[in-house]
């Protein structure tokens, strides 16, 4: 109790000793000095702060500040600078930010592959690329065109006949989507009757595969064609990587500019 | 030249009319400075720095008093040497004794040089109050300096620090109220004219 009362008279001599008290508040105040005395000391030694802290000696300037027409010159270009780099960085970490989200988000590694499902015709043989479209079907099947491995790398697909050396060394093969063998969910065939071979019946029996081709995936052949030139659908650059670099590239400016913004302001040329 | 004409003349770019301005405020402004830090060197370099603020922002000015808007430049830069300090605190050099044990800061501040009983009333109280000012709080400090020593109005230091009026009252009598409290324990080394419990004794 007795500190909130002197919390409220501190306050109302502290503003007496400047002259600012309305007059009423003056009122109170006396009123209060009248009555207390602790109130009455404290008015006096306030006021002997006051006057030491005017009477404290004033320390003169141990140099002059002014500024020369160099200094002056560096302090407006760094002045200039300063905020440019400022926006710099700010923005670059945004557009870093955007181009990462959008490469490790939004191209998904599904993305790929459709690219190259359209390249395919191109790379295809002069006798297939000849031939509309309708015509790349294989007894009215949709195809598949599969590059390298059958199956995808991840393994297992396929059947002992696309599971060949040889299909794995064209680069593209190209298979009907029912599978060469009568499957119990594929239509059947009205133009063609598939005559089980012996070869067919026997591999039917044996499940054993052999040959040299790839194990679970793994091709066994090098990078390079017969001819010594690098396959161009195996090195081909995919979409999302670009996105990915500038990302990258945008990361590392903000983060130069950031760097020298901070020193900029460290050393306050802003 | 008056100088609101200096100000116009420099905000133009005319270096030699900033320069008279720093010749105007340099003193006042280094005062501040090593009120603030009680320290030479960094209070050289922070009236320095303030100055160069007050040279890249001098087209933001845009009238009103001239001396609470350079204030403000050199406050801010004694304000955030402050903050760095208290991120990096040094510990201060203290005097000791012979048998190895810090000497009280009252005893330890007392000068002992052979001068003037003027000179000497006056060094101990810069002294004494140099350490009182140190143990405020940079912003209750900065409010007693501006108003104590350097006699802005309350308004010019709530502009100054951008704090409402009522935060300025309030923190002025509070650091008044610690320096009150401090300075009581210097009172065998204060002038008779400075000691604080006068009232008491009489």
């Amino acid at each position: 109790m007795k500190s909130q009362t002197r919390d409220q008279y501190l306050l109302l001599i502290s503003n007496s000793l400047d002259s600012r008290l309305s007059e009423k508040e003056q009122l109170e105040l006396n009123k209060i000095l009248a009555d207390n005395a602790d109130a009455r000391s404290l008015l006096e030694s306030i006021k002997s702060v006051k006057i030491a802290l005017r009477s404290a000696p004033r320390r003169n300037a141990p140099r002059n500040f002014t500024l020369s027409s160099q200094s002056a010159k560096s302090l407006r270009h760094k002045a200039i600078a300063f905020p440019i780099y400022r926006f710099t960085a700010a923005f670059s970490s945004v557009a870093a930010i955007i181009l990462l989200s959008y490469s490790f988000l939004f191209n998904t590694p599904s993305a790929a592959p459709a690219k190259l499902t359209v390249q395919a015709p191109a790379l295809m043989s002069a006798e297939s690329a000849s031939n509309s479209p309708s015509s790349l079907q294989v007894n009215g099947q949709p195809i598949i065109i599969t590059w390298n491995s059958p199956g995808g790398f991840g393994g297992g697909g396929g059947d002992a006949n696309t599971l060949s050396a040889k299909a794995m060394d064209d680069g593209i093969t190209l298979e009907s989507a029912a599978p060469p063998m009568a499957a119990p969910q594929a239509p059947p065939v009205p133009s063609q009757k598939v005559q089980p071979t012996d070869e067919a019946i026997l591999r039917e029996a044996s499940p054993v595969i052999s040959g040299s081709g790839p194990i679970l995936g793994i091709s066994n052949q090098p990078q390079e064609t017969a001819k010594g030139k690098l396959n161009p659908a195996r090195f081909a650059f995919p979409l999302h990587n670009g996105w990915l670099i500038a990302g990258l590239i945008t990361a590392v400016v903000a983060l130069i500019t950031g760097i020298i913004t901070i020193v900029m302001k460290r050393e306050k040329y802003h | 030249m008056d100088e609101q004409s200096l100000i116009q003349d420099a905000q133009q770019g005319d270096l030699d009319a900033f320069n008279r301005l720093v010749l105007a405020y340099q003193n006042m402004a280094y005062n501040l400075a090593y009120r603030m830090l009680g320290e030479e060197e960094r209070s050289e370099e922070c009236t320095q720095d303030a100055f160069f603020s007050a040279y890249r922002h001098l087209r933001s000015y845009q009238g009103g008093s001239f001396k609470a808007w350079l204030l403000r430049m050199v406050t801010n830069a004694c304000l955030d040497e402050l903050r760095r300090r208290k991120r990096r605190p040094v510990i201060p050099l203290e005097p000791v004794n012979d048998t190895d044990e810090e000497m009280d800061s009252p005893a330890w501040l007392a000068s002992n040089d052979p001068s003037p009983e003027e000179i000497i009333n006056q060094r101990e109280l810069d002294s004494a109050i140099s350490h009182c000012l140190g143990t405020l709080m940079p912003d209750f400090k900065a409010v007693i300096l501006l108003v104590d020593v350097e006699n802005l109005e309350y308004e010019e230091v709530a502009s100054v620090l951008k704090s409402p009026l009522g935060t300025i009252k309030s923190r002025l009598a509070r650091a008044r109220l610690k320096l009150r409290d401090c300075l009581q324990g210097f009172k065998e080394l204060l002038p008779s004219l400075y000691r604080l419990d006068k009232e008491s004794e009489a």
